[in-house]
């Protein structure tokens, strides 16, 4: 692994932590960020198909984060119970009918972000050679 | 057992003593050593940030107490802040080093000048580190420009200059000429990642997306995992090709001379040679010296170039050939196989030098001043004359960087003999030796050469 492919996993661990700061705010003060909703639906899109044939295109449309490799492994590496129980999760947060029960499912979704966050970020703890340079 | 609000004092404030050391790095700067506009532009950023992150420091032990469901959460997020600011923390203290009298700063300036002149490019910039690697990298965009930026976002802090790369040159070879033209396909990269990226990626998808249909179906890790392979070899050729449409074929040769591929020339072909081998993160030399070849015809340098006798120019000629012996050694989904991976890259090879030639016009249109101003260049080399101004046909002429670049490579690869030859002292020196003080000579001539070409393009136009 090059510190290249290594601090993507940084950069997808980022990814997590920004959506949990919004879901966070969310839960303590009510407030919804502007494009949280189009964030957790590319996550969930993620979530639903990990592992499962699929197209070019299709995997564009998870996003620059959620359709990396990184971040298709980090995902992977969940039990597929988790991923389901994620996925419904952050559908109850983009649509259940009552803000209290959204505000209970985000909490129980971010200790889930949390996870991805820190198996994300153990992959780049991990020791590696150095960065892209003009040759191999 | 500690409260939690004194743990969260205590991770906050190891945090902002990690930072500070960094910031203090970056505000401990004076008269001397000078920097470029764009280093001090990389160091006051990573000074700002880090004093945007202290302030995030200090109003968060107070935040962390506000709902307890959330509050490991959000400690984890101090985790995360000090992994990022690690990152920024391994380019610091390399850039601290590049200061403007370790930098071949007349021929960054002469490659940055050709840049911004391509449509679009006008705002690129790039800083310049120093890596303890014999080798030229840039930090793709992803890592500092990102990092920087996602830390912003956490700490409600100031973006990342835009259009700011970030490249690394060997810290030993900073009075380098030839072996620097290298700089210019790093530049590319940032060019790449900022400006041309998504255009291209649309075409690596549709070649793609037809390897796929041809198979039976494939999951989404072996297809990002073959994407990843061809978007970071056709970023490799994308770089090549738009090195030698800026610069010209000097770019080829000191590529040749990077890798070691004179050894290529004249001898046969090893199948375990790895100038053959396409590996994870570069596609083979081979491949590469291939599309140069390709792209000089296209562009109308080799012409020219065809007739030079040197193992560089047998190197590029040969690659053709050569191009059949090219195998894979990295992982590809086995559904693909080789053939048609290898055969989708040529494809994008292809595309490639159209597209890149449609949009870099330097080096072509340099040609003709090439022709009529190299031959004079040359003579006035033999004889340790800088060719800042040359006379041509009795009349006055100033090369430009292209012309001047191109020509002491050619001198560099066929003139050297002459050089010492004209120039003999009374004790000579063994051979090795002779050679590599007057390639010192030549290469200083080349950067007061290009200085005096930036001056005389203010002054005379």
């Amino acid at each position: 692994m090059t510190t290249g492919s290594r601090a993507r996993y940084l950069i997808f661990a980022l990814s997590i932590r920004k959506l949990t700061d919004a879901l966070i705010e969310f839960v303590e003060e009510g407030r919804r960020a502007p494009n949280l909703n189009a964030q957790l639906k590319e996550v969930l899109a993620s979530v639903k198909v990990t592992g499962r044939t699929t197209s070019v295109k299709a995997l564009r449309q998870r996003g620059k984060s959620f359709g990396s490799y990184e971040g298709v492994v980090t995902i992977d590496d969940m039990r597929s119970a988790d991923r389901e129980s994620l996925a419904n999760k952050l559908r109850s947060v983009i649509a259940a009918k009552t803000p209290r029960e959204q505000k209970k499912n985000a909490l129980q979704a971010i200790e889930f972000f949390d996870v991805l966050e820190s198996r994300a970020l153990y992959r780049y703890n991990h020791p590696a050679p150095r960065v892209r340079s003009v040759t191999a | 057992m500690k409260k939690l609000s004194e743990t969260v004092l205590h991770e906050s404030a190891a945090l902002y003593r990690f930072i500070d050391c960094i910031v203090r790095r970056c505000a401990d700067i004076h008269e001397y050593p000078v920097y470029t506009k764009t280093s001090r532009d990389f160091l006051n950023h990573i000074e700002r940030l880090g004093d945007e992150t202290k302030s995030f420091l200090e109003q968060f032990p107070s935040s962390v107490g506000r709902r307890r469901e959330t509050a490991t959460s959000k400690r984890r997020k101090l985790h995360t802040l000090r992994a990022s600011w690690e990152v920024l923390h391994e380019y610091l203290e390399p850039a601290l080093d590049a200061d403007t009298l370790r930098l071949p700063t007349p021929l960054i300036s002469a490659i940055q000048d050709e840049a911004h002149k391509v449509e679009g490019l006008r705002a690129l910039n790039f800083t310049l580190f120093h890596s303890d690697e014999v080798n030229y990298l840039q930090v793709p965009s992803g890592i500092v420009k990102e990092t920087a930026d996602s830390i912003a976002a956490l700490v409600h802090g100031t973006r990342f200059p835009p259009n700011l790369g970030l490249i690394g040159m060997p810290y030993s070879q900073s009075s380098a000429f030839f072996l620097n033209c290298l700089l210019t396909h790093e530049m590319a990269h940032v060019a790449y990642q900022e400006f041309y990226e998504v255009e291209v990626s649309v075409e690596i998808d549709a070649v793609l997306q037809a390897l796929v249909d041809e198979t039976t179906g494939m999951s989404d890790r072996d297809i990002i995992s073959a994407r990843g392979l061809l978007e970071r070899w056709v970023e490799e050729v994308f770089c090549d090709l738009f090195a030698i449409c800026l610069i010209g074929p000097a770019y080829s040769f000191s590529l040749i001379e990077l890798t070691g591929a004179t050894l290529l020339a004249g001898s046969t072909v090893l199948m375990q040679d790895p100038f053959h081998s396409f590996v994870e993160y570069h596609p083979a030399e081979v491949a590469r010296f291939r599309a140069h070849l390709r792209l000089l015809k296209k562009l109308g340098w080799w012409d020219e170039w065809r007739n030079v006798r040197a193992c560089h120019v047998e190197v590029l000629e040969a690659s053709e050939e050569r191009s059949s012996s090219l195998r894979i050694e990295a992982d590809i989904p086995r559904s693909i196989g080789e053939a048609g991976f290898k055969k989708a890259f040529f494809r994008l090879c292809e595309w490639l030098m159209e597209y890149v030639a449609g949009k870099v016009r330097a080096s072509a249109s340099a040609i003709p001043a090439f022709l009529r101003q190299s031959p004079v260049i040359s003579e006035y080399l033999s004889r340790a004359i800088v060719p800042s101004t040359i006379v041509v046909r009795g009349r006055l002429e100033y090369p430009t960087a292209i012309v001047l670049i191109n020509s002491f490579f050619r001198f560099y690869l066929e003139g050297i003999p002459r050089l010492i030859g004209n120039v003999e002292e009374r004790e000579p020196k063994p051979v090795v030796r002779a050679h590599s003080e007057f390639v010192e000579r030549l290469e200083l001539w080349a950067l007061k050469a290009l200085e005096d070409c930036r001056l005389l393009s203010q002054v005379v136009g």
